[in-house]
Formats: structure tokens, C-alpha cells, sequence
């Protein structure tokens, strides 16, 4: 029991080694290009990739509502047939049927959240006073914050019709999606095979944001340092390691109590 | 877990699907085909209540069988 926790001890020091060295590493990397930059005055703080994005602002918002749109149409169709397929299929056929479901739905989640994330992305771009009250940029922006919203406008429907067609062709799923107890509303509904396949999916997300986040809160830190981003982006990336952890112990407590695993 | 099931044979012997025994155990047809595919070890309830409707004790459809180095370890026990 003892070697063993030795051992540990001494992989715990290798990880930590290894990951200065890593550190070292990009930093002197990083340090080397900052300088390079410094001296040749070509500039490593961003205002090109800035200003180049400010001026392509809506056709690019444009672009990524357009891709989203007829990646999510088609998504939506090939679901349609998959369900109206299942109301006649054989239970063999019917396994495959609903992995094909969950594999389609699962793609146009990620194309409508991805779409979404991009859009706050490039629209962040303009997102300034300094900019928008200057040499008439005003009426570009407000085109550009047009095409955000109608691309958020989409998704939120797009999500909305997904979910009342996996209703549809399974009624026993309940939850209104346009609640914001619907999650709530959804999990009470699943048997507990459906549930032990969220917790695990859930899990295993906690993990890999556990995993990402010290590498994201490095990258912002590294990203101030050298192109003085400000500290916002720490404080917010911390915040969120910070109330995943809380979120997650406090849960686990709270599972403890009496009764805690009844709920 | 080492549990191995004839729900499939006993639901055969019903002449049901997968979908209405689901319904008749209140769970989803997924649920039924995990199980039967050995994919799932549903609770004591469900165990129980799938044994209620295909009107057999819960030791015909569901045997739990050790695994042979767990027999060795009980064994040297």
C-alpha cells in the first residue's frame, strides 16, 4: 500500500515536471516570436486580424448563418425520415434506426451551438464603441447585428422543431423546449436506462472540461501577457472552473443526504 | 456485472415487441433492446416488474454468473 503511494507521489512529480517543461517550452517559443515581432515592427497584438474581420463583419456573420442553415435543413430532413421510418420498423431495425437519430441530432446540435458561438465571435469584433462611433461604422454593425440575431432567431426554432419530433415519434419524452425547465422537464421523463446514459455522458463531461480548463486558463494568461488582452478573460475562464467544481461537489453532498439519491 | 438474461425468449413466448413490453414495464423499447443485447442490468424494480409480466420468478430470466478469477478469490476465501 505504501510503494504504491509512493509511486504516486512520484508520477504526481513527473506530471508537474512535465508540464513545466511544456510550459517552458511554449513560453520561450512565444517569447522568441514576441520579440521577432517587436523588431521587425510587424506588430503581434491582434489589430490586423481585428481590423481585417471588422471589415467583412456582416458578410462573415452572413456566411455562417447561411452554412448553418443548410447544414440544419438538411439534418432536420434526414431526421424526418429516420422517425417516420421507426413507426414502421422491426425492433432490429429499429436499434439502428435510433442510433442514426441520435447520431443526426447530435450533429445538428453541434452545428447549431458551434453556429451560434462563431456568430458572438465575429459580432465580438465589432462590439465597441470606440468602432461603432467612428467614421460611419455605425449602420455596418447594426446590419451585422441583424443577421446575428435572425441566426439566433433560427437556431432557437431549429432546436425547438427538433425536439417536438423526437416528441413526436416518441411520446412518451415530455418537457416543453421553449421552458427553461425544460432540461428538468426532459430527464424526468427518461427510464433509467436513457438517465444512466446522460449521467455517464454527464461525467464525462465534467472531466474534460476539468481537463480543458487549466489549458484555456493558461492560454488566456499567456494571451494577456503578450497581447495584453486584459485580465476579464482569466477572471471568466476561472469563474467557470470554479462553479463546474462547486457545482459538482456540492452535488455529490447533496446525493449523500437522506433520501438525496431518491430526488 | 457478469448478468446474463433470456428476457428476449420470455418475451418471445408472450408474442410481444420490444416496444410493447416496454410499455407494459414503462420504460423505453431502447431500454428493452439494451437489456435483451446485455448492454443494461436494469434495477431490482425493473428486474422485477419485467419478471411480474412475463409471469416467471426473476432468477428465470436473470442469472448472475461469477466471473472465474471472482469464483478463485471466493474459493480461496
Amino acid at each position: 500500500m505504501k510503494e504504491k503511494k509512493t509511486n504516486s507521489y512520484k508520477k504526481a512529480l513527473k506530471v508537474m515536471g512535465s508540464a513545466m517543461v511544456v510550459g517552458g517550452v511554449l513560453g520561450s517559443i512565444f517569447g522568441g516570436i514576441y520579440q521577432v515581432s517587436l523588431e521587425t515592427g510587424s506588430g503581434f497584438n491582434g489589430t490586423g486580424i481585428t481590423e481585417l474581420i471588422r471589415s467583412v463583419l456582416t458578410p462573415l456573420l452572413g456566411i455562417i448563418f447561411a452554412v448553418c442553415v443548410v447544414l440544419e435543413e438538411r439534418t432536420y430532413r434526414k431526421l424526418k425520415r429516420i422517425c417516420e421510418k421507426q413507426q414502421t420498423a422491426e425492433d432490429e431495425e429499429c436499434d439502428r434506426l435510433e442510433y442514426e437519430e441520435e447520431k443526426e441530432g447530435g450533429f445538428g446540435m453541434n452545428v447549431s451551438v458551434v453556429s451560434q458561438i462563431l456568430s458572438i465571435l465575429v459580432l465580438t469584433f465589432g462590439y465597441s464603441m470606440k468602432y461603432i462611433t467612428t467614421d460611419g461604422h455605425a449602420i455596418p454593425f447594426l446590419a451585422a447585428c441583424v443577421v446575428f440575431i435572425a441566426c439566433f432567431i433560427y437556431n432557437y426554432f431549429w432546436q425547438i422543431r427538433y425536439v417536438k419530433l423526437v416528441q413526436k415519434t416518441h411520446p412518451e419524452k415530455k418537457g416543453d423546449p421553449a421552458s427553461l425547465k425544460f432540461q428538468e422537464q426532459w430527464l424526468e421523463s427518461c427510464d433509467e436506462a436513457e438517465k444512466e446514459i446522460i449521467y455517464r455522458s454527464a461525467y464525462k463531461t465534467y472531466m474534460t472540461v476539468n481537463r480543458t480548463i487549466p489549458v484555456l486558463l493558461a492560454g488566456t494568461m499567456v494571451a494577456h501577457l503578450y497581447l495584453d488582452t486584459g485580465i476579464f478573460a482569466v477572471v471568466v475562464v476561472s469563474a467557470i472552473w470554479m462553479l463546474t467544481q462547486f457545482t459538482y461537489t456540492h452535488s455529490c453532498v447533496k446525493l449523500r443526504e437522506t433520501r438525496g439519491l431518491l430526488r | 456485472m457478469p448478468l446474463f438474461n433470456q428476457l428476449k425468449e420470455y418475451r418471445s413466448r408472450l408474442g410481444i415487441n420490444q416496444t410493447e413490453l416496454g410499455k407494459l414495464a414503462g420504460v423505453s423499447r431502447q431500454t428493452i433492446s439494451l437489456i435483451e443485447r446485455g448492454d443494461y442490468s436494469p434495477s431490482v424494480a425493473l428486474a422485477l416488474k419485467l419478471a411480474k409480466i412475463c409471469r416467471v420468478q426473476v432468477e428465470d430470466i436473470f442469472q448472475y454468473e461469477e466471473e472465474q478469477h471472482e469464483g478463485k478469490e471466493n474459493e480461496q476465501l
